[in-house]
Formats: C-alpha cells, structure tokens, sequence
C-alpha cells in the first residue's frame, strides 16, 4: 500500500503553474527525499500533501486520504514540519505545551520537557524570542513526539546546528526504523537525503522529472561533458539512459544511468569528458539538468 | 477553555476594558474636555480591539493541522469580526453618552451606522492575514491606515450627517442601507482571505475534550 499517492496533481498560482500532472506514490515505510531547485515546487507539494494547498487538478491522499478533508484522527496520523514555523510567537513554550497537551492526550510530555530543557529550551521562554533554529527544534519535537505514521517535512534541517542536525537526523532515523514510518522531506542537500533516504525524486518543470534509490543513484549515474556541438549526439542515446541534458556556455553536460561500458567508450570517442561525480555534485547536475530538460 | 482564550482574558481583557470605559472616567474628571477626549479614547480603544484581533491569535495553518476544520476556522473567524466591532460599537457609544449626555435617536443611528463600518473596516482589512502571520509586529503605517479607516473616516461621515440633518437633509437612512450593502461584500472579501484567520473560538472547539 503506498502512504502517499499523487495523481496527475496540477497547483497554480495566479498567472504561475507551479505543479503539472505530478505523479507520485510513496510505499509505506519508505523514506523519500524530494530535491529541487528554488521555485520547483517542492514546499507546494508538501503543503499540498497535508491539507494546506488544495489542488487545482488531480489529487494527493495521505494514508488513502485527501487530508484537507480529514479528521482530526487523520490529521494526528500525519506529522508536518513547514518551511516556517508556525507556531504562536506570542505563547511561552509551556502555554504551548501545555495547548498541546489538550490537543494530544497521547504525546510523552515527560519526555518533549526533557528533550527541550537539554536544549535551553525552558517552559517559561516565549516562543517569539527563539532564534530560527530553536523554533525549527521545536517544530521537530512536536512532530515527532506525536508518533506519526506519516512525517512530512520541508526542509527539516534548515537553521541546525551541526550538533542538532546531526541529532535530529539519529532521531529522525531511530524513529523510523522503531515505527516503520514513512517519510517525505525535501531538501536542497543531497548529502542529508543520502543518510536518510531510501529513495529520491527531483522535481523540475512541474513533476517528478527523475526518480531513483540512493544506491542506484551513487553506482550507475555518470557526467559527460564536452563542446556544444556534442549534443547533436542525443539522439544516439535512449531516454532510459540519458536521463537530462543541459547546453550553455559552458558546452553540453549529458546526465546518463545505467550505461554499459562499451557506450561510454563511444562517448570518449565522441569527444565527451566522463565523469563520476561525488554526490553533493550529482544532486547539483542533476538540479541543473532535469531543470531544463523538463522545462 | 483555551490557552490563548485565557491569556488574553487575563491581560488584554482588562486594559481593553478600561480604555473602553475611559470617557466615562474622563466625563467625571474633565467634562469640558469631553468632546475630544471621547474621540481619543475611541482611538485608543478602537486600536486596542485591532490589536486583540491581529496580535495574538494561533495561526490558521496551525489550527488546520491540529484537526480544525476550514469551517470551524472561517466561523470563528466571523465570530471574532464580529466581536471586535461590538467592542467598537461599544466604544463608540459610551464615547458619544459621554460627550452628549444622552442618547438620541439621530445617535443611535450613527452607532449602528459605526458598527457596520467597523465590520466593513474589519473585514477589509483582511483579519490576519498580513505579515503577523509571520509573527511580525504591524509596522507605523499600517497603524496609520488602521487609524484613517477606523476613526477619521467614520468620524468624518458622522459629522456630515448630523450636518446635513441639520441643514434638513436626513442622509441616514441612505448610509444606513449602504453600510447594510456593503457589509455581505466586505464578507465575500474575508471569506477569500479565511485562510490565515483564525481566533480563540476556533482554539476553544479544538480544545474541548
């Protein structure tokens, strides 16, 4: 059963299409990184998974539901972490948690105090005063302390420290494996997607351009790049292996997977640079290409 | 109850509370003063009901994901409309008792007249839905705006009217429907900008067991 499924998902913003005939299905357990560049439309997707957004086409269910619908049990099922924090700058945590608790008779507050004391987070700061990241901490706890089956998170890590990025990662982790939970998170880091995630998808020009597991990522993916007039070569290469291309000044960069030797020989031949990214720079090109490639 | 339902009872509650009976105060101490006193504190007290209804609220985003439904929040959002321009009318009526002493029909009129602005005025500006769902303060202009919308504006129309009556022309009948008009207007304008308003009803039906 997939835990999140889209289908042919359209949003759009006045005069901006932002989404477009987006397809998606996310097996349940499975921890999925969205990567994008700015404006793809990721933090819309997430936002449009819980509720916040509703589709202009097509449809996104959480668990089998279109959570702008939900109940209130539907929605507990589901832990969200936006781009910004949307909690009320004007309580102090302990109102805040003390809201909560009304809200979630089931959440370990024992636990969440514990947690956010060992982070200097006491009950009687206001939350207006927290800097980014404590908020960002705060948002994380609560999200997590609810025992979801769905977390969605956009950008999670943004504002961390290394010391709590990394802790919130091994919680991240520890929960996921302890609950079977699924996860979407979106980030531009390809480097916290590869700790973390089973699969990755990118979206460029409204869908989901190029999808794949994370081992399959680091071993069959490789760069070819040489002059401009080296992509009137494109045709020689199916889709299934060329996966993105970008001309521009700089000349032709070819993204191909899965290529058996003897066509990268070609592609030497050809006049073509190989190359075999580290994967903070595969997430760039793969950025860089499926943009546009997709547009 | 809610927290935050709470929270403002018990601090914003009672100074509001004061500054709206201010002219009565100010009636005791200063009566020759009365006339521009009252309008000072329907300002102030104008002001204050803004900032109950814009500074410290929950964001509808957050209400929606704790499990309050579009409706839930759009009602409460009205109900809190509603409220703050009681609180104006409220106001606005203790203000001109004090500077007239009694209250005439042609008074009576333009308290109406105020409530409905007041509910124009609050549904215009599109409860919450600006930068305080950031959590940042109202900048000077706005409060600038707030204040021509609210206070000047009204106060101008009122003058003119009782004016006009003066003069022979009764115009209250006219303003009266047009305000009546407006108002489902001003209502299709919040109902567009639900999304991010919310209040403290919506956070009392959340939290009740």
């Amino acid at each position: 059963m997939n835990a999140i499924e889209a289908v042919a998902l359209g949003k759009g913003f006045k005069n901006k299409l932002v989404l477009l005939g987006l397809d998606l299905a996310i097996p349940a357990g499975c921890i999925y990184g969205l990567l994008g560049s700015n404006g793809a439309g990721k933090t819309t997707l997430l936002r449009l998974a819980v509720g916040l957004l509703i589709p202009s086409e097509g449809e996104i269910r959480v668990l089998g539901t279109r959570m702008m619908d939900g109940s209130r049990a539907d929605k507990q099922r589901v832990g969200y972490v936006g781009d910004q924090s949307i909690l009320p700058g004007w309580m102090r945590i302990g109102d805040l948690l003390g809201f909560e608790a009304r809200l979630r008779p089931d959440l370990d507050f024992t636990r969440l105090n514990y947690r956010l004391s060992a982070r200097g987070l006491g009950n009687d700061l206001p939350i207006s005063t927290l800097s980014k990241g404590q908020r960002r901490w705060l948002d994380f706890e609560l999200a997590l302390n609810g025992k979801p089956t769905v977390l969605i998170l956009d950008e999670p890590f943004d504002g961390l420290d290394p010391v709590a990025r990394a802790e919130a990662m091994e919680d991240l982790t520890a929960h996921a494996s302890a609950s079977g939970c699924t996860i979407l998170m979106s980030s531009h880091v390809l480097q916290d997607l590869e700790r973390l995630c089973d699969r990755i998808g990118i979206l460029a020009g409204g869908r989901i351009a190029f999808e794949t597991s994370l081992d399959e990522l680091k071993e069959s993916m490789l760069v070819a790049s040489g002059d401009r007039e080296l992509d009137r070569h494109r045709d020689q290469f199916t889709k299934a292996h060329l996966v993105g291309r970008r001309v521009d000044a700089r000349g032709t960069t070819w993204l191909l997977k899965g290529l058996p030797p003897d066509r990268e020989r070609e592609l030497v031949g050809m006049g073509f640079q190989i190359a075999r990214p580290s994967l903070d720079e595969l997430g760039r090109q793969l950025i860089r290409c499926l943009d546009v490639t997709s547009a | 109850m809610g927290v935050a339902l709470r929270w403002r009872a018990e601090r914003v509650g009672l100074v509001f509370a004061v500054v709206s009976v201010s002219p009565l105060i100010l009636e005791i101490l200063w009566p020759a003063g009365m006339a521009m006193t009252s309008r000072l504190a329907l300002s102030l007290g104008a002001m204050l009901g803004w900032g109950i209804q814009t500074n410290w609220y929950l964001d509808a985003d957050y209400l929606f994901l704790k499990g309050v439904t579009r409706p839930q929040i759009l009602a409460s959002s009205w109900v809190r409309v509603a409220l703050v321009g009681l609180l104006f009318w409220i106001d606005w009526a203790i203000a001109l008792r004090a500077s007239t002493g009694v209250v005439t029909r042609q008074q009576a009129e333009t308290l109406v007249l105020a409530f409905g602005a007041s509910l124009m005025v609050a549904s215009l500006t599109k409860p919450g839905s600006w930068a305080q769902s950031q959590g940042k303060k109202p900048s000077l202009v706005f409060w600038m705006k707030f204040f021509l919308l609210t206070n000047f504006i009204p106060n101008c129309v009122s003058d003119v009217l009782i004016n006009q009556q003066k003069q022979g022309r009764d115009l209250y009948p006219a303003a009266f429907l047009l305000v009546l008009a407006a108002t489902p207007l001003c209502a299709l304008v919040t109902l567009r900008a639900w999304k991010r308003s919310d209040l403290s009803s919506a956070a009392r039906l959340l939290a009740r067991p």
